[in-house]
């Protein structure tokens, strides 16, 4: 089961790089690694703690208020993470404030709140919070850090244009391993492809 | 009956999430409001840096600085910015505007990167006043600043022609 949500979270499905999920702040926050980093652990704390109280309390939402219950306990979250930050990392909140109280409309959160943690049991859905969250984060953290070395040689990296350009780029590159390693996993085993 | 159900579980999530904020809140407070009181001591100082680094290019002496021609001041004023009220404050030798920082405001953060100390707030003192024009993305921000300079200004010439007539 977490080998399956692993490899869907991290890879095949990711949020940030197949689902083009959460853009917004990814973009914006990647400037550097201890703003991107600074984010991720936010965004994660956000989706964690929002998919375990939903996955908690699913029996007893009635259908017809379940997106203002998950609104309102996303809103919730988001606002302990900003008061935490706020508190006990100031500088940093300081640079990322306006994307840290925007992660209360954050897609990303919302769609794997309806889509698992309101449907699934209380392990799966904190296992898919908790692995989407690594997925989120090594592709923020990850395009920070290679901004953030780019711009050493070329300064549009931290640009709006130059985050486009990269995530593009990176984008490409991601399309081609995936193709290649679909590829591999095809000649290897015909019928296991068939299955995929 | 029936009805009033998803009405009734609404209101008691949103007064139990409600009372963890509050909890939350009661926690943080005190430390973020040191952090604030900190950050605005912190523009401060870099006022008063930039008033100690210009009394020195004018190498003045202790004895010129107590004249009300060169009086070193450092005053604070509040108007309404975009998203609510702005403390502004000025630091002035005589009737000369030394520098210029904001420290305190509730203007949307990715707008108000104009009132870093490294952005267009480090040109008063700088430039001429009349030479300082807004910032496009920031319009409404940073019009206020340089309104609230400009009456800052007017009010420290006035007081120096006064300070004259005395003498």
């Amino acid at each position: 089961m977490l080998k399956k949500l692993l490899r869907r979270n991290l890879w095949s499905q990711n949020v940030a790089a197949v689902q083009l999920l959460g853009l917004c702040p990814l973009l914006a926050v990647s400037n550097s690694v201890a703003n991107a980093s600074g984010l991720a652990i936010a965004s994660a704390f956000v989706l964690i703690g929002s998919a375990t109280l939903v996955s908690l309390m699913r029996r007893f939402i009635p259908d017809v208020v379940r997106l203002p219950m998950f609104v309102l306990v996303i809103a919730t979250f988001t606002t302990i993470a900003v008061l935490i930050m706020e508190a006990f990392a100031f500088t940093l909140y300081m640079q990322i404030a306006l994307f840290m109280q925007i992660i209360v409309t954050n897609c990303m959160i919302l769609g794997r709140i309806t889509q698992v943690a309101s449907q699934e049991k209380f392990t799966i859905a904190i296992l898919d919070a908790v692995t989407t969250s690594i997925g989120f984060a090594i592709v923020l953290v990850g395009f920070g850090a290679i901004r953030e070395l780019t711009s050493q040689v070329v300064p549009l990296a931290l640009d709006p244009t130059g985050a486009f350009l990269i995530f593009g780029l990176l984008l490409a590159a991601y399309q081609l391993v995936d193709r290649h390693v679909e590829g591999v996993a095809q000649s290897d085993s015909p019928s296991q492809a068939e299955a995929r | 009956m029936k009805a009033l159900v998803p009405i009734l579980v609404l209101t008691v999530a949103a007064a139990l999430l409600g009372s963890l904020l509050a909890i939350t809140a009661h926690f943080t407070t005190p430390k973020i409001e040191e952090n604030r009181m900190r950050a605005q001591e912190i523009e401060l100082e870099g006022l008063r840096v930039l008033l100690n680094s210009r009394i020195e290019e004018l190498d003045l002496t202790e004895i010129q600085l107590t004249e009300c021609h060169y009086r070193a001041e450092i005053s604070k004023t509040t108007s309404r910015g975009y998203g609510g009220d702005m403390e502004i404050a000025t630091a002035f030798l005589g009737s000369s505007l030394v520098g210029v920082r904001v420290i305190s405001h509730r203007e949307t953060p990715g707008f108000a990167d104009a009132l870093d100390p490294k952005d267009w707030i480090s040109s008063f003192g700088v430039r001429p006043l009349d030479e300082i024009d807004v910032v496009s993305r920031a319009t409404i921000t940073t019009r206020t600043v340089l309104e609230a300079v400009r009456r800052q200004e007017a009010q420290q010439i006035e007081a120096m022609a006064g300070c004259s007539d005395a003498e």
